[in-house]
């Protein structure tokens, strides 16, 4: 057997390395927590009927007995999962002989453009080639397998060699892959089995076929996502085509969110619009005005409006038959000069 | 005669099965995948590509893979 690309001394001790962990700890696994609180829950209902059997209680204890079939059913989906978490079962004589194991290196360097083994960090790695997913150049990635953890929950990790993360998401490599970790969907039994029994070629090669796979009904960041933004008001993820702006600071903007002022039609975002304090509808900072006698922002109509009144009632103020000054002014008046109406062809003569 | 048969697909398969002498890749994998067409699986015989018309030796090692498998968030 001849190795293209790890000394043949290390790879053997590799192999014998890999054979030892899967024959020993590794088929031990993580210790998993038990559903304490389901069982306590369990014997809780168990009790109450008991309890209204005893007192012939049969409408209550028919309702407990409800309770107590609901609790089981929980209970029975917990130790599923928990189940599902242990190591598989594998019967030592399926567990892969070193010679195995080493036949399964020297065959990774055919099927895949990269294998390398590193007997200090204990890991075996190999590059796929690039991957493209509908369109979308997502680069070669390095799966990394640390053998020594085999039987524990992430073994290996999934590394972008030229990340092109989704935008936004700089920890999304691929829509499977999030910080490093793939999540296996269909793949996770025969990954484990894989593993537990060190079939490290049928390993590498599954999780290769899920990275050359999308589903977009279970993505991190969907494709159509993938080089899109966020909506700034909504937090929604659009695609490029998708995306609005708004006109004032940029920012993106969705559909949904853009809405328009009603000074200038411009479509802003809403934190560039504010309320005006009298109409209450919403406009940008350039529509909106201080009034020197009140606090708040008003439109350019509310504005003219309350110009219109404070005219209106500085005309109510002045005494009858009095005019404003030309310039527009408030006559000045003098104390005590009153026309006599009686008295034709006088007139008060102003001071 | 006994083959090691490695099965991927779903729930995963790993075993020695018994074959009459002669059986083919072909066969074995009709016998496995009822349903499923060989072009949508990977199948490695001694981890290398085979012809589905190759006899099956004792002791030889099948393995089917599915090309496609999807991945989850």
């Amino acid at each position: 057997m001849v190795l293209k690309s790890m000394p043949a001394r290390s790879a053997i001790r590799a192999a014998l390395r890999i054979h030892d962990h899967l024959a020993g700890a590794s088929r031990l696994g993580e210790c998993p927590g038990l559903p304490e609180e389901g069982w306590a829950e369990l014997q809780r209902a168990a009790a109450r009927l008991q309890t209204a059997t005893n007192r012939e209680w049969y409408a209550g204890a028919a309702s407990v007995q409800d309770d107590l079939y609901y609790t089981l059913q929980r209970l029975e989906r917990e130790l599923a999962d928990i189940r599902q978490q242990l190591p598989k079962r594998t019967t030592p004589e399926l567990v892969s002989s070193p010679s195995t194991i080493l036949a399964d290196l020297a065959a990774l360097e055919n099927e895949f453009e990269q294998c390398a083994l590193d007997l200090q960090q204990q890991t075996l790695s190999v590059l796929t080639d690039p991957i493209d997913l509908d369109g979308v150049h997502l680069g070669a990635f390095r799966v990394v397998l640390r053998w020594n953890q085999i039987g524990q929950q992430r073994p290996y990790r999934v590394e972008a060699i030229n990340p092109a993360s989704a935008n936004g998401y700089e920890e999304v490599t691929h829509p499977h892959v999030r910080d490093k970790t793939l999540c296996e969907g269909e793949g996770v039994v025969p990954i484990r089995t894989a593993l537990a029994q060190g079939r490290l070629l049928d390993f590498f090669t599954l999780v290769r076929q899920i990275l050359h796979n999308y589903n977009a009904e279970s993505a991190h960041v969907t494709l159509e996502r993938w080089d899109g933004v966020t909506c700034r008001d909504c937090g929604w993820r659009m695609s490029s085509d998708e995306r609005g702006s708004c006109e004032r600071c940029d920012e993106p903007l969705c559909g949904d969110c853009s809405s328009s002022c009603q000074g200038c039609d411009r479509y802003v975002c809403s934190g560039c619009t504010s309320e005006c304090s009298d109409c209450g509808d919403r406009y940008c900072a350039s529509c909106l005005s201080t009034h020197a006698n009140s606090a708040g922002l008003v439109c350019e109509s509310c504005l003219e409006t309350r110009l219109e009144d404070e005219t209106h009632e500085m005309d109510e103020e002045l005494p009858p038959g009095d005019s404003p000054a030309p310039n527009g002014s408030p006559p000045a008046v003098c104390a005590g000069a009153q026309a006599n109406a009686l008295c034709l062809g006088e007139t008060a003569v102003l001071a | 005669m006994k083959v090691l048969l490695i099965n991927n697909h779903g729930g995963g398969f790993a075993d020695y099965v018994e074959i009459p002498a002669g059986t083919t890749v072909r066969e074995l994998f009709q016998r496995e995948i009822r349903a499923g067409k060989a072009e949508d699986y990977l199948i490695r015989c001694n981890r290398q590509p085979v012809a589905s018309d190759q006899v099956l030796q004792e002791g030889d090692r099948l393995s089917i893979t599915p090309v496609k498998i999807e991945g989850a968030r």
